[in-house]
């Protein structure tokens, strides 16, 4: 089973096979936080503020004293989920629209693509930080906010995608075998879009975390104290200069996730696509 | 104007005469019945005319050829009769009268569309030109036909299976039990068209419709598949309309032809009476343009001009610019469709049989 795993395409680029390991290396840290921290995340010592890492706070500790390795660990489980879940929600959405829109066409399609500009209109993280001060800042705000700004591009995609696809024959022979339009596009139309929208996922997934990392250093994500790496980095930025690990260490963490994120869009989109593929 | 309001109620005469005439000259049962069909499209406030006034029947067991240039209107035709015409275009005006098992003759073109889905597959199939990809990539073969079978009938999976492998044995696909788990592409295009025909066939339609089923072929491959429809027509006392442009397809295996030129039919009849005696100008221009075995010829015959736009379609007989014997009368009068023998029709105004 194992062997099979490694041995799938994927892995025959050494960049996405490395991104992969890291992938799942976060996704265990994130799982498995409370059994991987040394510390309490949140409890403040203020007698061992600001200590640089060592034997007994690997990356050190912040301002209140709090070990950064236990924060940087629990700090994965918001970015991991913001990313993952805003991603699902995004994507959603904006295959349903692309789907609809595409297929349907005329006015119906007009509407969508009208919504999808105005929201494509706007750069993306400056709406996803209206929609937070609007609603209350917190978990599910930075969810709704970055779903609503990242639909859009989605739905653009998909419709492109079934606009091509309805036309191929096996649609119009699915029509004239007596399919009716759902089932046309359940099964004959979003079956061959997956590629796409796998790709476009996964390269979502790295936008997201870091957009969450943005609005919570702008102190718009999570509400503190929960870790977060976007605060974390915020709150670190006025010890640049004497404690320069506060910072640096979620930086890293967020830096290597994205990273790890985009690069395995880019294998997917290379393994996916076949106009690359050749 | 004068001339419409005089021959107007001519040409509603002449054509319910055809009816009683051409239901009476084959021998067998007519299942499928056009009658004066129109197909336009509006395209920037303008109709584009792809189907002027088509009619023609085919009777269970028969093969009926319809023949003709790139954008006569073959296909338009074709998919008027499945109600599948893409928007902009719409089915304007005509009937298509189809005989139903139990209800009896009904004009599919009153139906709603989820009556006609039911049509769809069931009662009328059709078979495409691109057998590559005809075929949806992501699900194997044999998924595919069982699809076909359970959008219409109320069976099992169990049961949808062992009819499809049944299936694929009756289109000459080896080894069926295991082609099923195949997907398209590790098919030959021959076997994709196989596949397309079980499909087709899965429901025991009434009605066949083949648009250009093998022109991505190659030859020896066609005259396999052609032999396949034609032996499941008899088998299932199908009615087969063949859409080609080829005319060799058309001597091998039709019953019957239709030629059609800028969306009407110039000229019916049974096939040896068309390659014997082709009455109209563009039917024997077409025959004439087949190069013949062991003819020593440097240039292939050509019919002058091109086939004109659907915006700008000749007054007159449509044909008229182009025709070798023209006269004046062509210009101004539309010609009215003429049986000049029987079975043997012919829309011009100055072919006689001769």
């Amino acid at each position: 089973m194992m062997e099979r795993l490694f041995m799938s395409p994927i892995f025959k680029n050494k960049m996405a096979a490395i991104s992969v390991v890291v992938i799942a290396v976060y996704i265990l840290m994130a799982l498995l936080a409370p059994l991987i921290a040394p510390y309490d995340p949140d409890a403040v010592d203020l007698d061992d503020a600001k200590q640089s890492p060592g034997r007994k706070h690997l990356f050190g500790t912040d301002e209140k004293g709090r070990d950064i390795f236990s924060r940087v660990i629990y700090g994965a489980r918001i970015s991991l989920a913001i990313g993952v879940l805003a991603t699902a929600m995004a994507l959603f959405i904006g295959t349903i629209a692309g789907l609809v829109g595409g297929y349907f066409g005329g006015k119906i399609d007009a509407g969508i693509q009208m919504i999808t500009d105005i929201t494509l209109a706007f750069p993306g993280l400056l709406l996803a930080i209206g929609i937070t001060v609007v609603l209350s800042p917190g978990f599910l705000t930075v969810l709704i906010a970055l779903s609503l700004v990242g639909w859009a591009s989605m739905a653009r995609l998909v419709r492109g995608e079934v606009i091509s696809l309805k036309e191929r024959e096996y649609v119009e022979a699915g029509r004239a075998g007596g399919s009716s339009s759902v089932k046309i596009l359940f099964r004959h139309i979003l079956p061959n879009c997956i590629p796409i929208i796998l790709v476009a996922a996964s390269l979502k997934v790295g936008a997201f975390i870091l957009a969450e990392a943005a609005l919570s250093f702008l102190d718009l994500g999570v509400r503190p104290p929960t870790a977060t790496w976007g605060f974390m980095i915020s709150a670190g930025r006025e010890y640049l200069k004497t404690a320069p690990w506060i910072t640096l260490f979620p930086g890293l963490a967020l830096a290597l996730a994205v990273f790890s994120f985009n690069l395995l869009g880019d294998a997917a989109r290379d393994h996916l696509d076949p106009k690359i593929k050749s | 104007m004068l001339f419409f309001v005089v021959f107007a109620p001519l040409k509603g005469v002449l054509k319910r005469m055809s009816f009683v005439v051409k239901i009476k000259t084959p021998n067998m049962t007519t299942i499928l019945k056009l009658d004066d069909l129109h197909t336009y499209f509006h395209v920037n406030g303008e109709d584009l005319k792809a189907v002027r006034g088509v009619s023609f029947m085919i009777g269970r067991g028969e093969t009926l050829g319809l023949v003709g240039e790139s954008g006569c209107g073959k296909t338009v035709t074709a998919l008027s009769l499945m109600k599948l015409v893409p928007p902009p275009g719409r089915v304007e005006e005509g009937e298509v009268l189809l005989q139903n098992r139990d209800a009896g003759e009904r004009n599919l073109l009153l139906l709603s569309e989820k009556e006609m889905r039911a049509v769809r597959g069931k009662e009328m199939a059709m078979i495409f030109q691109e057998p590559m990809t005809s075929l949806n990539p992501v699900f194997t073969v044999g998924d595919q036909v069982m699809e076909a079978i359970l959008v219409h009938e109320p069976v099992g999976k169990r049961e949808a299976r062992s009819r499809t492998i049944e299936l694929l044995r009756a289109v000459n696909i080896p080894d069926p039990e295991t082609r099923i788990k195949d997907y398209p592409h590790q098919l030959s295009g021959g076997q994709r068209q196989r596949v397309m025909i079980a499909m087709a066939l899965s429901c025991r339609p009434e009605v066949l419709i083949a648009d250009e089923p093998t022109t991505a072929l190659d030859v020896t491959v066609q005259a396999r598949i052609l032999r396949l429809i034609a032996r499941l027509r008899d088998e299932n006392e199908m009615a087969v309309l063949l859409v080609t442009h080829d005319l060799g397809v058309v001597a091998q295996e039709t019953d019957r032809v239709a030629v059609m030129y800028l969306g009407r039919i110039v000229e019916t009849a049974s096939t040896e009476e068309l390659f014997a005696r082709p009455l109209h100008p563009y039917t024997r221009a077409l025959l004439e343009s087949v190069p013949r075995l062991g003819e020593d010829k440097e240039r292939l015959k050509t019919i002058r001009g091109n086939v004109p736009g659907l915006s700008h379609i000749p007054s007159g007989c449509s044909f008229h610019p182009r025709c070798p014997i023209a006269e004046e009368i062509c210009q101004r009068e539309e010609p009215l469709s003429r049986e000049v023998s029987s079975g043997h029709w012919v829309e011009c105004h100055l072919c006689k049989n001769d």
